[in-house]
């Protein structure tokens, strides 16, 4: 048995071109990132960031793109973002090219990015402001953010009376309320406690299922992306470039005790390894 | 969080009062004993007098009697009209030269240079082209007013964290309303700061305006006592600047957290 689950999975490593995980809608590639290539120039000498990046995600789809610290991995999701413009190539999302920041791909940041003036109610209304008119109707959509993230106790909270934990799910209420089309997430766990974390990447899962949100998601913790993962980009440095793409065919509720989780995390800790 | 017991409360509400009643018992002493001679520095009860006096008695009951409403509404205005100046001007300018590499490059060599003359300087020129009285002092009070509020406001602007700015982008706002949204609020502490400061020196250059010989007002009325050797009325008015002075920067706070969430929930 066990010999046939590690063929399985090979066979699953060795796909490059990974078709989207099932239940997942291949006709409409929300995000593609066409030969994108970054360089920056510093102290006189070019560096190339990131070198002739291309995927695609599909709706509803979670992709992890996991690699070492210096892999260019933020430098991707911050031109996807809007935040970095492309040396050459193209980010496209739903078929439009991506030129500026917008509500349509919002960012969970690792660090804390709230604005600290405005309760956790206020900051989670925020980018509604103009988009929804009836002042009620943004209310109810507040609270059922407030309480689909388990906020409900704390809408009346700042940000600097919260733990780390707390201000990440406002930060990921605030971003979800507006239903982005793709969902950026940069190592927004990545300083939490162990447990914390594992909440969170609970709460991410069952909220991305619910509101079947596409969600891009950078991290350099192989157990964070075999957990999250519909499929898993890795990357390497130097330059920084997309080596391999492994679906994640694992079941979900996926748990860290699981053999098949054990199994998969072994194997791809041994490719990053050989990297 | 900390308790907020009853006893305690009242205990620390006392505490402002500490210093000035060690300072009334000193000089009560030194007077009582005839260290302090009264021609240098009157007795207590002396300026308690005139205080009274220059508040509460009828114009014409004596000299400086009933003067005060006069005094504090005329020297008021020219703080008002100065600082508000000051902070029409200095507020947006500080906010363009934190936020703006031109606009810093353009300003700040200059404004950093001009703050480096002294206010006094400025008093002769003043008094050429203004003459004696409104004019002068509110040129001053104003002049002096800009450098703490421009300053700090382009500080508050320079250090916002670039990941508010790059939150509120990608939330949606544009370059417009994120001033308002955004930026101002972010650099809300800063710019109390900056005003509280820009008033505070308000009142300093209010009585050097005043010196010029503006027949009311405050400093004034504090110029006069000096010429008349009324050293007793000198006091009475250094004590009032003093309170009407603490009291506009409680209003200039309570005014800002009224107006602006931001203010606050400042820490």
């Amino acid at each position: 048995m066990f010999q046939k689950r590690q063929k399985n999975a090979l066979k699953a490593t060795s796909a490059t071109t990974a078709a989207p995980a099932p239940g997942k809608d291949p006709a409409s590639p929300f995000l593609e990132v066409v030969h994108l290539t970054k360089a920056f120039r510093v102290n006189g000498s070019v560096v190339t960031a990131l070198s002739d990046v291309s995927f695609a995600a599909a709706s509803g789809e979670m992709v992890c793109i996991l690699g070492r610290s210096g892999c260019g991995k933020t430098t991707l999701l911050n031109i996807v973002a809007g935040f970095l413009s492309p040396t050459t190539g193209a980010v496209l999302v739903k078929h439009r090219a991506v030129l500026a920041p917008g509500p349509d791909r919002c960012v969970v940041f690792q660090q804390d990015a709230l604005f600290p003036w405005l309760s956790v109610r206020e900051n989670i209304a925020f980018g509604l402001r103009g988009r929804m008119k009836g002042k009620k109707e943004r209310g109810l959509e507040v609270d059922r953010f407030l309480s689909l993230t388990g906020l409900g106790a704390f809408a009346n909270y700042l940000p600097r009376e919260i733990s780390g934990g707390m201000k990440q799910r406002v930060a990921l209420a605030r971003v979800l309320v507006l239903r982005p089309a793709v969902l950026l997430m940069d190592e927004p766990f990545a300083s939490l406690d162990v447990q914390t974390r594992e909440e969170m990447q609970d709460l991410l899962v069952s909220l991305s299922e619910e509101l079947r949100q596409t969600i891009l998601f950078v991290t350099h913790d192989v157990d964070e992306a075999v957990r999250l993962a519909d499929r898993i980009l890795l990357m390497d440095r130097n330059p920084g470039r997309i080596r391999e793409q492994i679906p994640v065919p694992l079941p979900r509720p996926r748990r860290g005790e699981n053999t098949e989780f054990v199994f998969f995390r072994r194997k791809l800790r041994e490719i990053l390894r050989n990297s | 969080m900390e308790k907020s017991d009853p006893e305690k409360k009242t205990w620390r509400s006392l505490l402002p009062w500490i210093i000035p009643v060690l300072l009334l018992c000193t000089w009560a002493g030194l007077s009582r004993s005839g260290l302090l001679p009264p021609y240098l520095f009157p007795h207590p009860s002396d300026v308690m007098q005139t205080g009274y006096s220059y508040i509460f008695h009828d114009p014409g009951d004596a000299p400086y009697a009933g003067r005060f409403v006069v005094d504090l509404w005329a020297s008021s205005t020219r703080v008002g009209a100065g600082f508000l100046l000051a902070t029409l001007v200095g507020l947006p300018l500080g906010m363009f030269s934190g936020r703006l590499a031109v606009v810093h490059g353009v300003l700040d060599h200059f404004v950093n240079g001009l703050r480096a003359v002294p206010g006094i300087t400025w008093l002769p020129l003043v008094m050429v082209w203004f003459g004696i009285g409104t004019f002068t002092t509110v040129f001053l009070v104003a002049l002096a007013a800009f450098f703490p509020v421009y300053l700090n406001a382009a500080a508050g602007a320079r250090q916002i964290d670039p990941i508010l700015l790059h939150a509120g982008a990608m939330l949606g706002v544009r370059k417009v309303k994120g001033v308002f949204t955004i930026l101002l609020p972010a650099a809300m502490p800063h710019l109390v700061t900056g005003l509280r400061l820009g008033l505070g020196i308000s009142w300093a250059y209010l009585v050097l305006g005043e010196l010029t010989g503006v027949p009311n007002g405050l400093g004034a009325v504090i110029m006069d006592a000096r010429m008349l050797g009324r050293v007793d009325m000198i006091v009475v008015g250094m004590i009032l600047i003093a309170v009407v002075g603490r009291l506009s920067d409680r209003c200039l706070v309570g005014g800002l957290k009224l107006c602006f969430k931001s203010a606050r929930r400042m820490r």
